[in-house]
């Protein structure tokens, strides 16, 4: 019984590490909080699920769809309204945001119905893979396998690659990095380009088997990877990936166990996520890993 | 009677020791100033006594009550005030409403002020040239009078030691002289220590009663101001650059 | 008198006016209004003037407004109640709202402005779960009725007349609500103008430097949250009795949207300005569904081509934030305020809320 609640958990933890660390990275580059995030998520999901419905057409193609409108929208919203406001408080910022958001989600909902469902045709569709006695969906595999692949990859490229280089110098230095000529609004518009595109992949995994389909409350799924953002630490990458594992985790295990915990009332399991970030920024006011303020006057 | 006792301060940060062993005293009734070159900690040691900071071993009193480990509230409940050197007011806000701020922990209730703190806020605004100036919004001020509305918020506190963060960056040889002028009046007619971080050297060794100098963290020398000029390890820090006297 | 209390003494006339000279559909609007508007100040008292971004406004509006029903209704066979007179109800709400911002204020006092933002989602969610978890409280998903407030209600003898005019519930629950929003303001007006308005905005822009002058930051900003709470207990209040029924599915994260909504494009940290939001955004998709034969693009009824009036409002007030935050940051307060006039602004309520100057860390760019 464990055994799968832990694999669903790693794969939707995985998922949400995708949405956390797109989150951050904005974060770490405009220091905004994008409410936004999640209007990516469903502007991508929605996308995909689109394309993808077209006759004969590969699903790759309905992907880098998806991935395309979502980094071109968060393209859209950093140059034109983003930048306009630069030098202005971040709660401002984040606020505008939120209108984004607003608009965003309700064309989509409008596009999909109150009460509708927008199926996506995955390669992986209601399949399953069997291992002994285990059961497991094929898209959830697919899940694990692909955010980990895109983690990873995203890792190396922060790593080793220039861009990435200059992504992580304008994060931590940005004054040496600006006289070293690093353009900081070209790594930061490339932040939130990879964001979109993050949030596209991550949504794709959120509306496959066993969810129906691309519907209005796929939006609030979306909106754990804040609580998961919180608790790695909002300008932590490390971080971004461990509370997004940790939410997935103990997502999937509260609903594993819904039964046992029924007295916590039905549904608990997606509260979860805000309530271990309550717990632990009740403990540590900036996250496990985010870095704690030292003031300077 | 001792004001200030800084005891074997200690801060560090990233790795770096911004202050170390650092121990010195600010006698009532004294301008006392600290001098380094840039790096020193002298800004380190100011955001201690804030509360801004929390140090690494060592501690500061405030007339024998330990300040260090307590919230900057607090601090400023035991009479302690300070400037800083970027201009911290509310430019959107007046300058008596920038001064009536200074007052909030002597100010009760939710009621409008009493006459009292406004009367005060007034007579102090006077003493620091302000008196035309009270509902210009303080972002509108030029950059020495919003450096004397620093100093007034810092004193309608009614604080028994005043923190000066640079009063006379940024100035030219007038408003130097008068900024010279506003601090010994300040000593003279409210009888406040003052402890003052400053690179004008000027101006220091012109109003110090006592001067310590910082480098690298490390205290180098603690006395008049004839005995830190003559002093062989200040001249040695100060090598390279001119001599600032 | 001073010019303002004389301004305000004319607004207060004027509504008082207001259910002689206006029909019933814009009083109801009105009233919608006002309840809104509650809730809006005290949001804009914790945004505005705190600095303090909350994103769970609707927790507390929940609270209050299943508070008050809960302590008001009879019990009934689909969902409970204590039976309470509605006037003792009504105050016990807004505190049970309190306690709940108590409750949360030391999480609230100890974050920073963006992260209290997302910690607030979780209040909201909290408050999701357990109304989908109690339906002796909520009376299900459907909702259930609102107790109304004795005497301020239709007459269920008939129509009666007042000065000629037909005087029903909508012109009775007006001076209630009126007296509620008024009390609201003077509050409001009363804080932000006292020493603890002061020390709010000083902590909202320099909160090193409010620490270092004197003022207790955390437990100021516990005060903010917690006034705040109260504010939207009694929001919740009056909504629940505007709208009659409460729905569960209403208190969520949308409203908390909503309610910010309303303080931005009001104006944020002014007491007018949240009024002027509130308004606004309340109205705004009964007005357009009013008048939507008239509006290109508006569907008039469900199955008729076109968006919908709320799907519009939606768009709407999303499009204002930004629009508002990108152009004119002290929203319809600053554009009032863009005429001219004799005196300046007094400080206590002067913008810019969003505009703090921030430190080297905080400044943004993006």
């Amino acid at each position: 019984m464990v055994i799968p609640l832990l694999l669903g958990g790693l794969s939707l933890g995985a998922v949400y590490a995708l949405l956390a660390l797109g989150f951050v990275v904005v974060f770490r580059s405009s220091g905004v909080v994008n409410f936004a995030h999640p209007a990516l998520l469903m502007i991508g999901a929605y996308v995909i699920a689109r394309v993808s419905a077209g006759a004969g057409r590969p699903f790759l193609i309905a992907l880098l769809a998806g991935v395309l409108a979502a980094a071109a929208v968060a393209l859209v919203v950093q140059r034109f309204l983003v930048r306009p406001m630069s030098g202005r408080s971040l709660i401002a910022i984040s606020i505008m945001t939120l209108g984004v958001d607003t608009i965003a989600q309700t064309e989509i909902i409008r596009r999909i119905g109150v009460d509708g469902y927008l199926p996506v045709a995955d390669p992986w569709g209601d399949r399953v893979v069997r291992a002994g006695d285990l059961v497991f969906p094929q898209s959830r595999v697919a899940a694990l396998v692909v955010a980990a692949l895109v983690i990873t990859a995203f890792l190396l490229w922060l790593r080793y690659s220039s861009w990435g280089v200059a992504m992580r110098a304008v994060a931590d230095d940005p004054q040496t990095a600006a006289l070293m000529g690093i353009r900081r609004t070209t790594v930061t518009a490339l932040a939130w380009i990879l964001a979109g595109m993050l949030a596209a992949v991550a949504g794709l995994f959120l509306i496959t088997f066993p969810s129906p389909g691309l519907q209005p409350v796929s939006g609030a799924a979306a909106l754990r990877a804040f609580p998961a953002a919180i608790i790695g630490g909002l300008d932590s990458i490390g971080g971004a990936i461990a509370g997004g594992l940790i939410v997935g985790i103990a997502e999937s295990v509260v609903q594993g166990y819904a039964a046992d915990l029924s007295f916590l009332g039905a549904g608990v399991h997606s509260v979860v996520p805000y309530a271990v970030m309550l717990a632990v920024l009740l403990v540590r006011p900036s996250g496990l890993f985010g870095t704690k303020e030292l003031y300077r006057v | 009677m001792n004001v200030l006792t800084v005891d074997d301060l200690t801060v560090r940060f990233a790795g770096v020791t911004a202050l170390d062993g650092v121990s010195f005293a600010v006698r009532a009734g004294d301008i006392h100033a600290i001098i380094g070159p840039n790096g020193a900690g002298k800004s380190t040691l100011f955001n201690v006594i804030s509360g801004a900071y929390r140090p690494a071993s060592g501690s500061v009193t405030v007339r024998g009550t330990r300040l260090t480990g307590r919230a900057p509230h607090q601090i400023a409940r035991l009479g302690v005030a300070r400037t800083f050197q970027n201009i911290a007011l509310l430019p959107g806000e007046s300058v008596e409403e920038n001064l009536l701020l200074g007052r909030h922990r002597l100010i009760r209730g939710w009621r409008r002020e009493d006459r009292r703190h406004r009367d005060r806020v007034r007579e102090i605004a006077a003493f620091v040239g302000l008196a035309l100036r009270l509902d210009t919004p303080a972002g509108a001020l030029p950059y020495g009078d919003q450096k004397r509305v620093e100093l007034g918020r810092a004193l309608c506190g009614e604080p028994d030691l005043l923190l000066l963060d640079e009063p006379a960056a940024g100035m030219n040889a007038g408003e130097t002289a008068a900024v010279a002028g506003l601090i010994r009046a300040v000593r003279e007619s409210l009888g406040i220590a003052i402890l003052l971080v400053e690179h004008d050297m000027g101006l220091v060794m012109g109003i110090a009663d006592r001067i310590t100098v910082l480098d690298f963290g490390v205290l180098i020398a603690d006395g008049a101001p004839d005995e830190v000029r003559a002093d062989k390890a200040v001249q040695t820090a100060y090598l390279g650059l001119e001599t600032p006297w | 008198m001073s010019r303002r209390r004389l301004a305000l003494a004319g607004a207060v006339a004027v509504a008082a006016a207001a259910p002689f000279l206006i029909d019933s559909f814009w009083l109801q609007q009105g009233l919608f209004a006002m309840a809104a508007a509650v809730g809006a100040l005290g949001l804009t008292l914790l945004l505005g003037q705190a600095g303090q971004l909350s994103l769970g406004h609707s927790f507390f509006l929940a609270a209050g407004a299943y508070g008050y029903t809960f302590l008001a209704s009879g019990a009934g066979p689909r969902a409970g109640g204590l039976g309470l007179s509605p006037y003792l109800a009504a105050p016990l709400a807004v505190l049970l709202a309190g306690l709940a911002g108590l409750l949360f204020s030391p999480i609230a006092a100890r974050l920073r402005g963006i992260y209290l933002g997302i910690a607030t989602l979780g209040l909201v969610f909290l408050g999701q779960h357990i109304l989908a978890n109690a339906p002796r409280l909520t009376g299900g998903d459907n909702g259930r009725s609102v107790p109304p407030l004795p005497g301020f209600d239709a007459d269920p003898g008939g129509v009666r007349y007042l000065l000629n005019v037909e005087w029903g519930r909508e012109q009775k629950l007006w001076y209630p609500f009126l007296a509620g929003l008024l009390l609201a303001y003077l509050v409001f007006q009363a804080i932000a103008r006292s020493r603890t308005g002061r020390a709010l905005r000083a902590v909202r822009d320099r909160e090193l430097m409010a620490g270092i002058v004197g003022v207790p930051v955390t437990r100021f900003k516990a005060y903010a949250f917690l006034i705040s709470s109260m504010y939207a207990g009694l929001g919740g209040v009056l909504v629940a009795l505007a709208f009659r029924r409460v729905v569960p599915e209403t208190f969520g994260i949308t409203l908390s949207i909503e309610y910010l909504a309303m303080v931005v494009i009001g104006g944020l940290g002014i007491a007018g300005g949240a009024i002027a939001g509130a308004a606004f955004v309340a109205c705004l998709p009964s007005v357009l569904e009013r008048y939507s034969d008239l509006l290109p693009g508006l569907a008039a009824g469900p199955g008729d081509a076109g968006i919908s009036a709320p799907v519009a409002g939606k768009f709407l007030y999303g499009a204002a934030v930004i629009a508002v935050l990108l152009i004119e940051p002290a929203g319809l307060a600053g554009l009032a305020r863009r005429r001219p006039r004799r005196a300046p602004a007094p400080a206590a309520t002067a913008p810019p809320a969003t505009e703090h100057t921030p430190t080297d860390k905080e400044v943004s760019h993006p």
